[in-house]
């Protein structure tokens, strides 16, 4: 008899969704799809408002990364108003942007993630988390507290506050930088790189104990993309979009954003409310790509600081061509935060960096503006239409999370088809389940706007919807 | 703290999101507070901004010796300010009725039962890492919380609420007056605190 296990919701993930198998009549997988089952409908929700008011509204999207949003909203106001920014502004809107990569990727990493590797997949679920962290490894937890620390604070310094500031404006930003603020964060970067550097060698030693999970964790051949500089560098606030393929090949280059329509289409599904971005030269459901910090350390010819880049040749020798297994995002994030530190460093160091001018005032010149940057999780994108008035005719918003579904669809029932068995509920098969999702590090409230978490759901349900064994925690 | 339980706090139970805007009003960063003030929900969701509010009310007319903290939940990083001060006070909403009643409840230093941690921790939990990973959590710890059915899509609280941000902060302030002013042992409610308005008693 086919049989359907459910997951519902998965948890450690920012958001609300579940996972249903379906089994066939031997109880071996047949299919496995994440729903998101909560509806966003943002877009609308920004029809009619001024657009000068589209930093700070669509920052409400998300607490874990407003930031990401007022910097893809900024840039689409700078379009809409067609000015250049100063540079000092978009000096200043690059450390907010890798500040908020920083602390982000250290919630994924350390708060969210680590209690699956420090404790192990088949721990005990009561024990795997926080709590059992900081009794397995102090110093991590203490590590992981701290990093988050230096991100929020260094947000904080320059917007004054660290959730929805409102510092990001169109034409540049609000504020400049004090010298005084200036020297805080430039204080607070070495410890940072120490901890990450430490995680980094964690990391490296431990992986070695999940090699299971590596071989089946969203492992298979897909496109990656992402921004780059114009010369192949690590970018995270503006460039050009970059295309490569499985073997690490460059199938399109210097991708103007503005153009992102041509290359990516929306699909939509009836099971679920998030869309399906795909690689429209390829079509849809086979032109899957991948984004983030997976995604960014594949494309790239070169970090662009030292030390990620000793990091980076490491992790790029992991596999020939591209790094497949999505395992290796966590990896990628380490080795993103430390760029996160360096960079922010140097622009710190730059001579220009306390200069007063970063704001270009206009009014809207263009009834239309584009706005891409990489938010923690990938290539977000905002673009808005305007009236005469100002005021918004229609947004689209094409979020980190939404392009990756489609491979988070095939990296579930890879490891579906691996590690469940029809006939047994196991704690650890289902985290292994979950945990796929977790390397995606999916922001849930960003892609559908949804509130809401619950305890673990696990139903195994008949054809007819008997429920045959339940599990909840 | 068990999320998902029907009598939790609202803003620990229904939010997917790790929030946490700070505003510190103590002097430097790093500096110890005989008291801390963590109020945290959500204001987009009705009443459940009433922590938020109460932390507000708190900055606007500031205490000495009482640092606040605005949050949109609560983060494991607030472990080290928590580790910091003698007397800590969570205020939230929680779901259940009469809407605007208070409800106040010691807090001890727990690990969680819970399994499905994600970014955000209970006031019990927090505590607890505080303990754990900087060696010292506060003597005494309180949740104060509001009762509520309106957690719509609005910016305003029900008129029960906004009575009770009123009464929840006067009740802070004459406790965090009397804590500064160095009276021991002193705890909550004090005598003349008002958990329900007069109109519901």
């Amino acid at each position: 008899m086919a049989q359907t296990l459910t997951i519902d919701p998965i948890t450690r993930i920012e958001g609300h969704a579940k996972i249903t198998i379906q089994l066939d009549e031997q109880g071996i997988v047949r299919d496995a799809r994440i729903h998101i089952t909560q509806f966003r409908g943002f877009e609308k929700l920004c029809e009619g408002r001024r657009f000068s008011e589209m930093p700070a509204l669509t920052a409400r999207i998300c607490g874990i990364c407003p930031v990401s949003h007022l910097i893809a909203s900024g840039k689409a106001c700078d379009a809409l108003l067609a000015v250049r920014i100063p540079e000092t502004a978009e000096k200043l809107r690059r450390i907010f942007n890798l500040a908020q990569l920083v602390q982000s990727h250290a919630l994924s990493f350390f708060h969210l993630s680590s209690p699956d590797f420090l404790l192990g997949m088949d721990a005990d679920p009561a024990v795997r988390n926080i709590v059992g962290v900081i009794q397995a490894n102090p110093q991590m937890a203490r590590d992981g507290i701290r990093l988050r620390q230096i991100g929020q604070q260094m947000i904080e310094w320059l917007a004054g506050k660290r959730i929805h500031p409102s510092w990001i404006v169109p034409g540049g930003v609000a504020q400049p930088l004090s010298a005084e603020k200036r020297e805080q964060m430039l204080a607070s970067i070495p410890e940072g790189i120490d901890i990450t550097q430490r995680a980094i060698a964690w990391f490296k030693n431990t992986m070695n104990q999940f090699s299971e999970e590596i071989q089946t964790f969203a492992n298979f051949p897909s496109l990656f993309m992402g921004l780059v500089t114009e010369t192949g560098a690590l970018e995270h606030y503006d460039g050009v979009l970059r295309v490569v393929d499985s073997a690490g090949n460059v199938i399109a280059d210097k991708i103007d954003p503005n153009d992102y329509e041509h290359y990516i289409g929306e699909a939509v599904e009836p099971w679920t409310y998030l869309k399906f971005p795909y690689y429209k030269p390829i079509g849809y459901p086979e032109g899957v790509y991948r984004v983030g910090p997976l995604a960014r350390l594949n494309l790239i010819d070169r970090c662009g600081t030292p030390r990620a880049d000793e990091a980076w040749a490491e992790f790029r020798a992991l596999e020939r061509g591209a790094v497949l297994s999505s395992f290796y995002y966590h990896y990628a994030r380490l080795i993103e935060i430390l760029y996160g530190l360096e960079r922010i460093q140097q622009l710190l160091n730059e001579p220009d960096i306390l200069d007063t001018r970063v704001q270009a005032v206009a009014g809207s010149n263009r009834s239309e503006g584009i706005g891409v940057a990489e938010a923690p999780r990938g290539t977000l994108i905002h673009h808005y239409r305007i009236d005469k008035d100002g005021l918004i005719t229609w947004a689209n918003l094409i979020i980190a999370t939404g392009h990756n579904n489609l491979a988070m669809n095939r990296g579930i029932l890879q490891a579906a088809k691996h590690f469940v068995k029809g006939d047994q509920i196991q704690e650890g098969m289902l985290n292994r389940v979950e945990a796929v999702i977790r390397c995606f590090d999916p922001c849930l409230s960003c892609s559908t706007h949804a509130v809401g978490q619950m305890p673990l759901h696990i139903q195994l349900l008949s054809p007819n919807g008997e429920i045959l064994d339940e599990v909840r925690r | 703290m068990t999320i998902g339980r029907a009598n939790l706090p609202v803003s620990a139970k229904r939010l997917g999101r790790s929030l946490a805007l700070h505003v510190n009003r103590c002097p430097e960063e790093n500096m110890t507070c005989p008291i801390l003030v963590i109020g945290y929900g959500n204001t987009l969701r009705q009443d459940d901004g009433f922590g938020w509010w109460v932390a507000e009310r708190l900055i606007e007319e500031p205490v000495e010796g009482v640092k606040v903290i605005v949050s949109h939940q609560l983060t494991p990083e607030l472990a080290d300010p928590l580790s910091r001060c003698r007397v800590a006070v969570f205020v939230d909403a929680r779901e259940g009725e009469p809407v605007g009643k208070l409800d106040l409840e010691t807090v001890t230093a727990t690990p969680s039962a819970n399994a499905s941690f994600t970014h955000s921790v209970g006031p019990a939990e927090l505590c607890y890492i505080a303990q754990a990973v900087y060696g010292s959590a506060p003597a005494q710890a309180y949740l104060l919380t509001v009762r509520s059915v309106h957690f719509e899509h609005k910016e305003k609280p029900s008129p029960e609420v906004e009575k009770a941000v009123e009464r929840a902060t006067a009740m802070i302030r004459r406790f965090s007056l009397r804590v500064a002013g160095g009276e021991s042992p002193v705890s909550l409610p004090l005598e003349g605190d008002r958990l329900l308005d007069h109109h519901e008693a």
